[in-house]
């Protein structure tokens, strides 16, 4: 386990350099899905760029919205960023509407900016998956009798992190190199489904889930969520889409 | 010239000799949503599970018991702080961003004392006669415990100071902060939802 690094006379927290890590590859490998997408790479970048900007400013300000109380005494602190004081819901609604707005500006089709994204999206998974492994973070149930058990937090436990990284691997190969492409967006929803299955199929491997009501995990049931609104709009667009006649 | 319009026609048509012939993608897909909504309903979290009795300094986990002496002489206990929002804070005097963020962790214990919110600062392996003149210095108004073998240090696998963990009501690790400098709104951010909790 390795939740911090040493660097010399620093200590960095090895949990934001993944986000880090995580950030470059959806850059990186954007950028490379956009110019096979013939969307220029540039225009890629500002969309992100825009997304995460404004996502992040959002999630602070959702964030000191929600504690006004502390901020009223210490109104600077509004400006001293830190990874654990955000609001991701409202980071992220936000963050979407300014990508959304900056692509209209660019005229350039959200769709197929979805598409650059998707296996970025997989491979930054990964990354995050990997990052936990690091710090024991999003860590298994225990099994004894598991040949390839991992030793965390006190006994063996599955190795859902790396079932993850796995899977998130595999899913960047298959949209990589394999999925099919019938119309603009649909990596997207593909990547989105594969990426919610996974959460719904490992959840119950985890030892961090979330009881909702009736004792259903939280995150599964998101999940399940997502995965049928991504496959439900990949059948209606598919069925809808123009076909050439044979 | 019949030939060449009709070659450029398109059609609202799904495709029925592939992979996404029409009839077979629904029921495959129907079939994934109903297996996975069935896996969700059989994998539901036992009752028992709600609260974690597995002890481990991490979040999720019950938080390890320990009992040290505070500078005044007095012994505290984790343990006995069940029903009380903990933070559990690791420091020394020598580290800047432990010093940086006592006046923070002061100011928000002074504002929620009184809501049930207590910190026990361990502070590793030091002269209790530096401790205390740290102590006057900041004019800290929480129990500063000593560790002075770093054996709660090393129960709770600190690999960085400071390293704080924020304990609800319950004895549960909720949250932690390894590295600082932690800002009073931060403190309070993190507590507020741990206090409402009954």
């Amino acid at each position: 386990m390795l939740p911090v690094l040493r660097l010399g006379p620093f200590t960095v927290p090895v949990a934001p350099l993944t986000w880090l890590a995580a950030f470059f590859v959806l850059q990186e490998i954007g950028e490379r899905t956009a110019k096979r997408l013939n969307l220029p790479a540039d225009v890629f970048s500002g969309a992100l760029m825009w997304t995460i900007g404004v996502g992040i400013v959002a999630a602070r300000l959702g964030y000191v919205a929600s504690y006004l109380d502390a901020f009223i005494a210490e109104p600077l602190q509004i400006v001293a960023l830190n990874f654990g004081t955000l609001d991701v819901m409202t980071g992220a609604l936000f963050g979407v509407i300014a990508g959304i707005a900056y692509l209209q500006r660019k005229k350039v089709s959200l769709r197929l900016f979805a598409d650059a994204l998707s296996p970025a999206l997989a491979l930054a998974m990964a990354v995050l998956s990997f990052g936990n492994l690091l710090t024991g973070d999003a860590f298994g149930v225990p099994a004894q009798n598991l040949p390839w058990a991992i030793f965390l937090w006190g006994e063996l436990r599955q190795p859902v992190q790396v079932y993850e990284l796995a899977a998130y691997l595999a899913i960047f190969a298959f949209v990589w190199f394999r999925a099919p492409r019938p119309y603009d967006g649909a990596h997207f929803l593909i990547t989105i489904a594969l990426l919610a299955g996974v959460r719904v199929l490992l959840e119950p491997l985890r030892g961090d889930s979330v009881a909702w009501v009736m004792g259903l995990r939280e995150a599964q049931v998101i999940a399940l969520v997502l995965m049928s609104i991504a496959l439900g709009i990949f059948m209606t667009i598919f069925h809808r889409s123009p076909k050439p006649m044979a | 010239m019949n030939k060449l319009l009709k070659a450029q026609t398109f059609k609202l048509k799904p495709r029925t000799s592939n992979l996404f012939s029409g009839a077979r993608l629904y029921a495959a897909i129907a079939l994934v949503i109903t297996l996975g909504a069935a896996w969700t309903w059989f994998n539901r979290l036992p009752e028992i599970a709600a609260t974690p009795t597995q002890a481990q300094p991490h979040t999720g986990f019950a938080a390890p018991n320990f009992s040290l002496p505070s500078l005044a002489g007095e012994t505290f206990t984790l343990a006995d702080l069940k029903g009380k929002v903990v933070l559990v804070n690791f420091w020394a005097t020598w580290c800047p961003p432990c010093r940086a963020e006592m006046p923070a962790i002061d100011a928000a214990y002074r504002a929620n004392k009184d809501a049930g919110f207590v910190v026990l600062a361990v502070d590793q392996m030091e002269n209790p006669d530096i401790v205390n003149l740290f102590r006057a210095k900041y004019n800290l108004s929480f129990p500063l415990l000593l560790d002075s073998d770093g054996a709660i240090n090393r129960q709770y696998l600190v690999s960085a100071l400071p390293t704080s963990f924020f304990v609800d009501r319950k004895g549960v690790i909720r949250d932690m902060m390894i590295g600082g400098s932690m800002s009073r709104e931060f403190i309070e951010g993190k507590i507020k939802t741990l206090l409402e909790e009954k």
